[in-house]
């Protein structure tokens, strides 16, 4: 795994209840966290990725990431 | 005349299609209790908003951002909600906008769930379907978000305080001074799994609650005869694929800018993504 992805998985993992080892890439991301707490899981990601565009992803979240990988490209693309 | 207006709307709107995850538009046909108005159409929209109520969190930002790494972060959002009917009890029929900005606070993951406490000020106006009668106010509001969610159901509870201080704008009446402190409940619950012919995994049932109760300490008192109102709202989904459910929506109370009674039923269709 990338580094990217081991901590997106992390600070997924710290967002909801379920573990590291729970979460796939290929999972969709609500089964984790829903779109109520998109903001959060965004601003969580900001925390662990400074280079990150928290607005950006924020929405996209609402809008059109939908799996853990979406979220990996996401933040590999800044 | 005003059932074919919303019914070009809402079909207009419909066929733009929705983006969100979650519900976004509802069209809906039902039977009202209040006065004789016996049938009725309804839409509503809600950008970041719940019919009748802020949803305040989650959607689509102007800003999210952090400050620091300890916890704090800070936001602007737009907000829209649109409540319309044919009949006057059988809607809020109310339109708001607002601009919340606000801080934000994410507390650690506990065993119980997610917590996160937002305070903000938000500039807003709300106006009745005419737009004679409208209030605009600077809302100042405080609440939790709360969030449960593993394999079998995903619960989402949010409430605080909340209070407005402004004006009330009526066409050909005096402007009034307006006040009003509420304490709102929303209560979501998601649940029943299933599988699409696609193989893509759904909960069938996606019920919302919502409770407000107002407190209006200053208004016209023409408008408000009283000084607190409750207003419920409750909508149960039942999808019958991820993107298309039959809904059944039940309010009761009394609501902005108007505060007449409302107390209502229909059934109508959800569209979702």
């Amino acid at each position: 795994m990338t580094v990217t992805e081991i901590g997106v998985i992390e600070v997924v993992a710290q967002n909801s209840r379920f573990t590291f080892d729970e979460i796939k890439l290929s999972d969709p991301i609500d089964k984790f966290i829903s779109s109520f707490m998109a903001d959060r899981l965004a601003r969580e990601l900001k925390r662990k990725f400074p280079q990150i565009d928290t607005t950006s992803v924020t929405n996209e979240l609402f809008i059109s990431i939908k799996k853990i990988a979406d979220i990996v490209v996401k933040v590999d693309s800044y | 005349m005003i059932k074919r207006i919303i019914f070009a709307l809402a079909i207009g709107i419909l066929c733009n299609g929705a983006y969100s995850q979650v519900k976004l538009f509802s069209v809906g046909y039902g039977k009202t209790f209040v006065s004789n108005d016996s049938t009725a159409v309804s839409l509503t929209l809600d950008l970041n908003r719940i019919p009748g109520q802020s949803e305040r969190a989650g959607g689509y930002y102007f800003v999210n951002d952090v400050i620091g790494d300890k916890g704090w972060g800070y936001y602007i959002k737009p907000t829209i909600d649109v409540n319309i009917g044919s009949g006057i009890s059988s809607s809020p029929n109310n339109i708001s906008l607002g601009v919340p900005i606000g801080l934000v606070y994410d507390f650690k993951k506990t065993n119980i769930g997610l917590f996160s406490f937002y305070v903000e000020g938000s500039p807003e106006m709300i106006a009745d379907k005419t737009f004679k009668n409208n209030l605009h106010y600077l809302s100042i509001n405080a609440y939790f978000k709360y969030e449960f969610l593993n394999d079998d159901i995903l619960i989402n509870v949010w409430s605080g305080i909340t209070n407005a201080n402004g004006i009330r704008n009526q066409v050909e009446f005096e402007t009034d001074s307006y006040g009003r402190i509420t304490v709102p409940f929303y209560l979501k619950m998601n649940f029943w799994n299933a599988i699409s012919s696609k193989e893509r995994k759904y909960k069938r049932i996606n019920w919302i609650n919502s409770f407000k109760f107002n407190y209006v300490y200053e208004d016209n008192p023409l408008i408000n005869e009283d000084d607190t109102y409750f207003y419920f709202s409750s909508k149960l989904d039942v999808y019958i694929t991820p993107n298309f459910g039959l809904g059944v929506t039940y309010f009761n109370g009394h609501e902005e800018p108007l505060f007449r009674r409302n107390n209502a039923i229909s059934i109508g269709i959800t569209l979702a993504k």
